[in-house]
């Protein structure tokens, strides 16, 4: 899976950092002083995580906690996201990661109790904050060698107000399948049309896949949200998404939807440029793109609010109530 | 032409010798023959610049091949054999350069180049951390070549360890055999150039811009929608275009204009609307302009007034303007 593992000095005798290697022992690993003096100092480019990938494992500094950008998520509490790693196994061509970072090369943070001490801090001024995991890489698909949910299951066990969201793509549930469901804790997939989950969401786990994962999670009494975001259109969109709505609605009861988010493909400028390069024969390509007032390249205003209108309508003909819908639009973005 | 570049006289002298190259009269180190270029740019980044740069501007380069030797950065490259470079990286005054180099090989292997020969461990670990072999050229070379918008292949002989073990062999003594061993693997290349794609015709004769916006509009909607040429014409109904009584141009715009509204449904028929909630301007005589993109709900209508007959056109056109029309085009609300 990895190509090298690097380990920075500070965290070499971390339990989590131990349990990691455990996973590799065949793999040539290193110790470096600090993650920045090799992570990202020079341009990787991103297709190469599909041969050479490499692990870091480091501590994150700076900020570990950081508010989100408007209208992430529903209501009118505090949203942040917090950073438990950088980028993903996954190769989502739409995937903003791509111009992000300068390297594809994963890092994993393993000082989980200095992010949950900061996540304190902000409970204890907004008890009922939101907290994202999942901006930088996927909450689950490396979740079975980190294992750290279970301490952050802890804390959100202990502040009931506070809510937790874990974003994947992922069907890893080893890590959370045996913890105590909690109401404050969702974990939210995000989804597609099958064909557009073949097309787009490559080395991910089907869509079929991730909506078993969602029942198995529904059986055992967790909370999910759901996010259809980004669509990309296609000339059969509208059926794609009655079937993939209708297989939700029968593996996941509206009591046990949190919330569910429909958005329309959108990039930077920078990302749809690295998109264009990494993936040139990609449909994507194909779409009717503008460069769109904020700089942004997406569809024309009409075309994204038909779409996202028209996905909302089929999950309300599905029995999803329309309180717990909400859709990601440009001013609010 | 391709263009081959080695850093040292003693490792290019097989390839001048079989390749027949003929010397530049003006530079020294520039060679060609019908097929080839070839360039010995010296040791160092700044030397490989300036004469492929030179090299480039005087022939009809399409791709650079880069013959050499390197040094091993790791234990599973071992010495003797030739390896292909996938990324180029750069190491200066002890810190890594940003910016790398992308060959079109597809293999695994990635070179540093460095303005200083390796020759400790402690210089060697460091710079292992972001290639597997160390030369001395290559990264100026992806310079160029990207600079130039061409691609580029690299060979690499790996002829030593990289560090306290680095040899520091007399070149002269083993060129021709490095020499030799490069060649023999330059020999077993397909260098020729790639065939041309074949190109898809339009069912009419059409201007040569015409003809690209035609064959781009297949190629979109054949990749998102994953059918057959012969599907997408019988779609656009193209045989009763070419039985319509008009000139050969209006054809060629009616079919370009049915393939745009193929590939993109929803804007053809929001555009469409627009022209529709707006022709009530039209028909007076008035120019209407809106943003083709939609993405401002702006619409300007100009109108030259010089009779009462004008203002009263005006005002019956702005009674039967509905502007609602465009707010619901606007929030998406339309059939498609």
């Amino acid at each position: 899976m990895f190509e090298k593992i690097y380990i920075e000095e500070s965290v070499k005798d971390l339990e989590y950092t131990k349990r990691i290697l455990k996973f590799f022992p065949k793999i040539e690993s290193k110790v470096i002083n600090k993650t920045e003096d090799v992570w990202g100092r020079v341009k990787k480019p991103y297709l190469q995580k599909r041969e050479t990938l490499n692990l870091f494992i480091g501590r994150k500094e700076g900020a570990l906690v950081k508010e989100t950008p408007d209208a992430y998520g529903m209501g009118k509490e505090k949203h942040y996201f917090f950073i438990h790693a950088y980028n993903c196994i996954y190769e989502c061509q739409y995937c903003y990661l791509q111009g992000y970072f300068n390297t594809p090369d994963i890092v994993l943070f393993v000082n989980h109790d200095e992010i949950i001490r900061d996540m304190q801090q902000l409970v204890d001024e907004n008890p009922d904050s939101w907290f994202h995991a999942g901006e930088y890489s996927d909450s689950l698909a490396l979740s079975h060698l980190t294992n750290e949910w279970d301490e952050y299951w802890e804390f959100f066990k202990k502040n009931p107000k506070a809510k937790l969201e874990l974003r994947t793509k992922s069907v890893n549930l080893k890590s959370i399948i045996n913890l105590e469901p909690l109401d404050n804790v969702y974990v939210s997939f995000t989804l597609a049309g099958h064909k557009e989950g073949k097309t787009y969401d490559l080395r991910t786990p089907s869509v079929k896949a991730r909506l078993s994962a969602i029942k198995k999670l529904v059986e055992k009494g967790f909370k999910i949200g759901i996010h259809l975001d980004p669509i990309v259109h296609s000339e059969d969109l509208e059926n794609n998404y009655e079937i993939l709505l209708r297989e939700l609605a029968l593996v996941l009861p509206n009591k046990q939807l949190g919330y569910l988010s429909i958005g329309v493909v959108r990039f930077t400028k920078d990302v749809f440029k690295e998109v264009e390069g990494n993936y040139p024969d990609s449909p994507i390509m194909t779409q009717n793109f503008i460069k769109s007032f904020d700089g942004k390249v997406r569809y024309s205003h009409p075309m994204r609010m038909w779409m996202l209108n028209k996905v909302k309508d089929i999950c309300i003909k599905n029995n999803f109530s329309s309180e717990k819908i909400y859709m990601c639009m440009e001013n609010e973005d | 032409m391709k263009l081959i570049h080695i850093a040292h006289r003693g490792e290019a002298q097989e390839f001048l010798k079989v390749l027949n190259l003929k010397a530049d009269t003006k530079v020294s180190g520039i060679y060609s023959n019908s097929e080839f270029a070839l360039v010995i740019s010296g040791e160092g980044i700044p030397e490989t610049i300036s004469k492929l740069s030179y090299t480039i501007s005087k022939f009809n380069i399409d791709e650079i091949l880069n013959f050499g030797i390197a040094g091993t950065l790791s234990s599973k490259i071992e010495t003797g054999k030739i390896i292909e470079i996938r990324t180029t990286y750069h190491f200066e005054d002890g810190k890594p350069k940003f910016k790398s180099f992308t060959s079109n090989s597809k293999t695994t292997i990635d070179c540093i180049t460095t303005n200083q020969r390796v020759l400790s461990d402690d210089y060697a670990d460091r710079i292992s951390n972001f290639a597997q072999v160390v030369d001395r050229e290559l990264w100026g070379l992806g310079f160029v070549a990207k600079s130039f918008n061409l691609p580029f292949k690299s060979y690499k002989l790996i002829s030593d360890i990289a560090g306290s073990k680095t040899q520091c062999f007399d070149l002269k003594e083993r060129a021709i055999e490095f020499s030799s061993k490069l060649l023999e693997h330059f020999m077993k290349l397909d260098t020729k150039a790639e065939e041309p794609q074949l190109s898809i015709d339009p069912p009419i004769t059409m201007s040569f811009s015409n003809k690209i916006k035609f064959q781009k509009l297949i190629h979109h909607i054949q990749t998102k929608e994953e059918i057959k040429l012969e599907r997408i014409l019988s779609d656009i109904c193209v045989n009763e275009i070419l039985d319509l009584k008009i000139r050969p141009k209006e054809k060629s715009f009616e079919i370009l204009k049915r393939l745009e509204a193929k590939l993109n449904p929803i804007n053809t028929i929001a555009n469409n609307e627009m022209i529709k909630a707006t022709q009530a301007f039209r028909e007076i005589g008035a120019k209407v302009k809106f943003d083709h993109s939609l993405e401002t709900k702006k619409i300007e209508i100009s109108i030259e007034i010089n009779s009462q007959k004008n203002l009263d056109n005006i005002k019956r056109a702005v009674d039967i303007f509905d502007y609602k029309k465009i707010e619901k085009l606007w929030s998406g609300d339309f059939n498609v």
